[in-house]
């Protein structure tokens, strides 16, 4: 029998996991168009460079103007909540 | 740690080999004017490992934020293992910018090296990243 708190965890996971889909599967493409672009024998296209160069250049005007995203600051560790007297 | 050690080697082959006859194509971002060289080659090679590496690292560091509870819940060193990461990956990624502003200026090998080891340095760190979130239920 899944107790109530191991079911709102396996739920509370799913979640996180489907939240997070969208970014995985920008992630991926990415990491395949790097892996082709390593065998792959041809050309590079323009576009593809510019895409590239465009990306990394929004990342580097974000850190060069000391933009720190939220998610890269350390933050306060949370609070667990009070154990609930028995 | 075995895992680790296994991705990094990974990542660092990925960047070291060799370009299968792949050349860039005039007119984009990276092949200078009309005849590309190897040094655009590789400066795209770094540019592009750079951003996989530096959004594989964000979306650790976004996974981690936007769960923070549960995971919280499930392992407090998760956080701090990742809170002891995102400093050294704010400056790795600042240094890294400094070393390409220095190459666009001046496109020459001296300029291309301190790129290719700042990327060396920032792809461990976004490894670590990773593995932080496998870290187990103590």
């Amino acid at each position: 029998m899944i107790s109530a708190t191991t079911l709102a965890g396996l739920i509370a996971a799913f979640q996180a996991i489907v939240t997070e889909i969208p970014a995985a599967i920008g992630l991926a493409k990415e990491f395949k168009e790097f892996i082709t672009g390593l065998f792959q024998k041809g050309l590079i296209s323009a576009d593809t460079q510019n895409a590239v160069h465009a990306h990394v250049d929004e990342i580097i005007v974000a850190v060069v103007t000391g933009e720190v995203p939220p998610a890269w600051q350390e933050e306060p560790d949370p609070v667990d909540p009070p154990k609930p007297v028995e | 740690m075995k895992k680790l050690i296994l991705l990094i080697s990974l990542l660092a082959c990925l960047f070291l080999l060799p370009a299968c006859h792949t050349t860039l194509a005039p007119g984009g971002a990276y092949s200078g004017t009309n005849a590309p060289t190897s040094l655009d080659y590789a400066f795209y090679q770094v540019d592009a490992a750079f951003a996989l590496s530096y959004d594989a690292c964000d979306t650790a560091f976004n996974f981690e934020r936007n769960n923070r509870a549960m995971l919280w819940k499930l392992n407090p060193d998760i956080k701090h293992t990742l809170d002891s990461i995102r400093p050294r990956a704010v400056q790795a990624a600042q240094k890294y910018a400094v070393a390409r502003a220095a190459f666009e200026a001046n496109q020459n090998q001296v300029n291309l090296d301190p790129l290719v080891r700042l990327l060396a340095e920032f792809q461990p760190l976004t490894a670590q990243a990773q593995a932080a979130l496998t870290i187990p239920k103590p």
